[in-house]
C-alpha cells in the first residue's frame, strides 16, 4: 500500500500561451484588414480567460477600443484615408500582444510565490485548476507512471484555456486501508477543500492478454457551483422561484482502453521521449535537459505540435507529446483532449465534439453541461440537446446515460424557452404568467424522472416550485417533504 | 417432527380447597429438544455432532446426531418456562451454541441447528452488506487455489467504482469476501450461506479445461430471493495467469449489484433504486429480476404520489 500523507507533487505548472483558436471572419472584407480582425479576436479571447486584475481589465477595454476602430475602419469606403489608421491600429494590436504576454509572465511569478507554501490551496489564483492523480496500478503492469506522465504533459501542452495548472497527487487514487474509502470518495477527501474544478484518475488492471486502462473524471465534492448548475428564475407573477439544472453524473468512467501485451512498452519508451527536451523542435535534434517532476517550468514558444519549456534556472527546450504518441498511445491521448473540451466549456468556450474512444456517458456529458452552459442564452438549444437524450426511458432501451441530469435540464429548459418567447413582446418579465396547462405537461414529465431517481433532490425541488404555480397543494408539500427527507440523509 | 415431540408436565398448585397451607414444592418438567444438525454451506445432515442442553452453565442432557443428522436431547426444565441454551459440537465445525424456549415445561417444535466448517465464520463480514466469494472448483491442469480471493478483489475495484459513481454512502458499500472453505454442494446452498453469514449475495464458480485457455463459469446467489435460480455466468478462453476484472462478465456483476440492491431494498428504496440504475448500465437488455426489482420499489416510494393523472 501506499504512504498515507496526502501531500501532492506540484509536478506541473504552466500557462498555455498558444491557446486562442477564436476566428471571426467578416465576409466581403479585404485580405488585409480581415487579418487585424483575426488577431484582435485571438487577444480578445486570451485576454478573457485572464484573472480579473487590474492589469487585464485595462486590456479588456483597450480590445474594445481597438475593436470599434477596426469596424469603423472596415465600414468606410476612401482606402487613401484609411491607409495611415490601418496602419495605427496594427501598430496597437502589436503593443496589445507584447502586454498580454507580460501579463502572462507576471501571472506565472505570481503563482509560483503561493506555491510556496504561504497559502494552504494550490494556486489560488489560477482560474483553471485541476487535479490529476497518479493511475492506480496494483498489479505492476508498468503503465501506471508512463500513462499518468503522458496524459498530465497532453492536458498541460493542449489546453484550450490560459491561467491553467494541473496539481499532480503522485499517490494515486487506489484504496487506502487507514480510512476505508476508494475511488471517488477517496479522491474527494483528498482533495478536500482545494476547489479544483475537476479532478482525473484511472486504474490499470491486468487482462488476458495485456491489461486495460481505465480513466476517471470526476466534479470534486467540493467544486464551485458556478460552471456545472444554472438556475432560471420565474417571474414574479408565476412565484418568484427558480428552477436548477445541474450537471448529473459527474463521476464518470471517461475511457477503457485495452491494450496487448506487445503494446504495453510504447507507452513506456513515448514517456522516456517526451521527457527529453531538445535544442530544436525535431525527434533528431540534439537533447539539452530532461522534464523533471517538481520543478516548475512554462511553455514560452510553440511550433506545430512542439511546445518550447523553460525553467526557472533558464535551461529549456523543446518537447511534444504528438510526435511520439502515436497508434493506442495516441487513444489514450482522447482523456486528456475530452478533458481539456470539459476545461473550456466551463469558461464559455464552444463545445467540441468528444473524441470518438471516449464512452457513451462521457459523450452524454458534453452535450449536457454545454446545455447548461448555454441554459439561460439560448434555452431552444438546451430543449433540443436534452429531449434528444431525455426521451428514452430507463424501462425502454436499457441504460439511461445521464438520465435524471438531462430530463431535469429538459424542464428547465422548457420553462426558459417559453419565458423568452413570452417576453419577446416586449411584456415586463415579472408579470409574464405562463400557461398552467404548459407547466403542467412539463411538470408531469419531470414527476416521472422522480420515480426513476428518486434520490435527485433537484428535480423534487424543481416539481415544488412547478407544483406551487399550479396551486397543486398536495403535490407540492409532498414533493417538499421528499426534498427534505433526501437533504437529512 | 411431531413425533419427536414429547411433553411431560405435572401440575403443580394447591391440591385442594381448605388445605392452602399445603404448597406442593416445585416439580421439575421433563422435555425433549430435538432436530436436524446441518452444514450451512452445504444444508446437508451432520452425523455424530453431540448436542448439549444447558442451563445457567450446567449441562443437563445431551445426545448425538444420527445417520440423518437427527438428534434428540431428553432433558429436565429447572421450571415450566425458562430460556435454555444448545450447544452442537463438532471436531469440523465451530461449535454453535444458540438459545430456545421453555413454556409450559415443553420446548415445542424442531431445532435445526446449523453449523458452519470451522474457517466459513471468519469470512462473515463486519459490514452492513457483504458478498462471500467462495470455493472455484480448479481445473484437472492446474492446481491453482488462490480464485476465490482474486475474484474478491476483482469484484471489490469494479462494483465499488460503480457503486460510488453514484453517491452509495461508505457505509453502505459492500465488502467481498473471500472464502475458499465455502464449497456448497450446489448454487441453490449458495443463497442459504449468504444468509447464514448477513451477506447478500454468495459468488461461487468451477474453472474447467479448454485448451489452449480455460471456461470459468461463475454462479451467483443471493439471499433475498431475488433469483429464482441463481444464474450461471459462463466465460471462455481465459488466461488464468491474468484472471482479472476482464475475465468476469458484465451479467456478473450485474447480478451482484442486484443482489445488493435487493439487501437495500428491505430498508430504503429509494437507494436500491440507485443501485439497480448502476448495474442496469452493465448489462444490455435489463435481465428480468432488475426491472421486477425497480418494479416493486418504485411502488413503495413516496415519488409515485407526484405522478400526474394517467401516469
Amino acid at each position: 500500500m501506499t504512504n498515507l500523507a496526502p501531500a501532492p507533487c506540484i509536478a506541473l505548472v504552466a500557462l498555455a500561451l498558444m491557446a486562442a483558436t477564436a476566428t471571426t471572419a467578416v465576409a466581403g472584407m479585404d485580405v488585409d484588414l480581415e487579418r487585424e480582425f483575426q488577431r484582435l479576436s485571438g487577444i480578445r479571447a486570451k485576454v478573457a480567460e485572464l484573472p480579473a486584475y487590474r492589469e487585464s481589465e485595462d486590456l479588456r477595454q483597450q480590445v474594445e477600443i481597438l475593436g470599434r476602430r477596426l469596424e469603423e475602419l472596415a465600414s468606410g469606403s476612401q482606402p487613401d484615408e484609411t491607409s495611415v489608421e490601418r496602419e495605427s491600429l496594427r501598430k496597437q494590436i502589436d503593443t496589445l500582444q507584447l502586454r498580454l504576454a507580460d501579463l502572462a509572465k507576471m501571472i506565472v511569478d505570481f503563482r509560483e510565490q503561493i506555491s510556496s507554501g504561504e497559502n494552504e490551496q494550490f494556486f489560488p489564483g489560477v482560474r483553471h485548476r485541476i487535479a490529476a492523480f497518479t493511475f492506480d496500478d496494483p498489479h505492476q503492469t508498468g503503465l501506471g507512471d508512463p500513462v499518468s506522465f503522458l496524459l498530465a504533459k497532453k492536458l498541460l501542452f493542449s489546453t484550450r484555456v490560459s491561467s491553467f495548472a494541473i496539481v499532480n497527487y503522485r499517490q494515486g487514487a487506489e484504496r487506502d486501508t487507514s480510512s476505508g474509502l476508494a475511488y471517488f470518495d477517496r479522491v474527494d477527501a483528498l482533495t478536500d477543500a482545494q476547489g479544483f474544478l475537476l479532478a482525473l484518475w484511472g486504474r490499470v488492471s491486468p487482462t488476458n492478454d495485456g491489461a486495460r486502462i481505465d480513466s476517471y473524471l470526476q466534479v470534486p465534492a467540493d467544486a464551485d457551483d458556478a460552471p456545472y448548475v444554472r438556475t432560471i428564475r420565474l417571474p414574479e407573477a408565476m412565484g418568484s422561484g427558480a428552477l436548477t439544472a445541474r450537471l448529473k453524473p459527474d463521476r464518470i468512467q471517461l475511457q477503457s482502453l485495452v491494450v496487448t501485451a506487445d503494446q504495453i512498452g510504447m507507452f513506456e519508451a513515448a514517456a522516456a521521449q517526451v521527457a527529453t527536451l531538445r535544442a530544436e523542435p525535431s525527434a533528431e535534434s540534439t537533447p539539452t535537459g530532461r522534464l523533471d517532476e517538481g520543478k516548475p517550468y512554462r511553455i514560452v514558444d510553440s511550433n506545430g505540435e512542439w511546445i518550447r519549456l523553460r525553467f526557472d534556472d533558464g535551461v529549456a527546450g523543446w518537447t511534444s507529446v504528438d510526435a511520439f504518441c502515436k497508434d493506442i498511445c495516441r487513444e489514450l491521448l482522447d482523456v486528456a483532449i475530452y478533458t481539456n473540451d470539459i476545461v473550456a466549456l466551463t469558461s464559455g468556450l464552444s463545445p467540441r465534439p468528444p473524441p470518438p474512444s471516449v464512452t457513451r456517458e462521457a459523450a452524454a456529458v458534453t452535450d449536457q453541461l454545454a446545455a447548461i452552459v448555454a441554459a439561460a442564452d439560448d434555452p431552444r438549444q438546451a430543449v433540443d440537446v436534452a429531449s434528444r437524450w431525455a426521451e428514452r426511458s430507463p424501462t425502454e432501451g436499457g441504460a439511461l446515460v445521464g438520465g435524471t441530469g438531462f430530463a431535469n435540464l429538459l424542464a428547465a429548459a422548457r420553462v426558459s424557452a417559453a419565458l423568452d418567447a413570452a417576453g419577446g413582446d416586449g411584456t415586463n418579465f415579472d408579470s409574464i404568467r405562463l400557461d398552467r396547462s404548459f407547466i403542467a405537461t412539463v411538470a408531469n414529465d419531470l414527476a416521472v424522472a422522480s420515480v426513476h431517481d428518486p434520490g435527485d433532490i433537484d428535480v423534487v425541488e424543481n416539481l415544488a416550485v412547478l407544483f406551487a404555480y399550479l396551486g397543486d397543494d398536495r403535490r407540492r408539500e409532498l414533493a417538499l417533504d421528499i426534498a427534505a427527507g433526501l437533504k437529512a440523509r | 417432527m411431531d413425533a419427536l415431540r414429547s411433553t411431560s408436565r405435572v401440575a403443580s398448585g394447591l391440591v385442594a380447597a381448605g388445605c392452602w397451607f399445603l404448597a406442593v414444592a416445585p416439580v421439575q418438567a421433563q422435555a425433549i429438544l430435538g432436530g436436524t444438525v446441518i452444514d450451512a454451506t452445504t444444508g446437508l445432515p451432520i452425523p455424530g455432532v453431540e448436542v448439549k442442553v444447558q442451563h445457567s452453565g450446567q449441562v443437563v442432557g445431551s445426545a448425538t446426531s444420527d445417520g440423518n443428522g437427527i438428534y434428540q436431547v431428553p432433558f429436565t426444565a429447572p421450571a415450566p418456562d425458562v430460556t435454555m441454551v444448545a450447544a452442537a459440537n463438532s471436531p469440523n465445525h465451530t461449535l454453535a451454541t444458540r438459545p430456545f424456549q421453555v413454556i409450559d415445561g415443553a420446548a415445542s417444535g424442531a431445532h435445526d441447528i446449523a453449523l458452519f466448517p470451522i474457517g466459513v465464520t471468519a469470512c462473515q463480514a463486519g459490514t452492513l452488506h457483504s458478498v462471500i466469494v467462495g470455493h472455484f472448483l480448479p481445473p484437472l491442469s492446474s492446481s491453482r487455489t488462490d480464485f476465490p480471493e482474486r475474484v474478491a478483489r476483482s469484484l471489490e475495484s469494479a462494483l465499488n467504482i460503480r457503486l460510488q459513481a453514484v453517491y452509495l454512502p461508505p457505509e453502505l458499500q459492500p465488502s467481498f469476501e473471500d472464502c475458499a472453505e465455502a464449497k456448497p454442494k450446489t448454487p441453490k446452498f449458495g443463497a442459504r450461506l449468504a444468509r447464514a453469514l448477513g451477506a447478500d449475495a454468495f459468488v461461487g464458480g468451477n474453472i474447467a479445461d479448454d485448451p489452449p485457455a480455460y471456461t470459468v463459469s461463475t454462479y451467483v446467489s443471493d439471499a433475498h430471493d431475488l433469483f429464482p435460480s441463481p444464474p450461471v455466468i459462463t466465460s471462455r478462453s481465459i488466461n488464468l495467469e491474468n484472471f482479472d476484472e476482464a475475465s468476469i462478465s458484465g451479467d456478473a456483476y450485474a447480478a451482484v449489484l442486484g443482489a445488493i440492491a435487493a439487501g437495500l431494498a428491505k430498508n430504503d428504496c429509494v437507494t436500491a433504486i440507485t443501485v439497480v440504475k448502476a448495474a442496469t448500465d452493465l448489462v444490455e437488455p435489463d435481465p428480468p429480476y432488475l426491472a421486477d426489482l425497480r418494479a416493486r420499489c418504485e411502488a413503495r416510494i413516496p415519488n409515485t404520489g407526484l405522478l400526474g393523472p394517467g401516469r
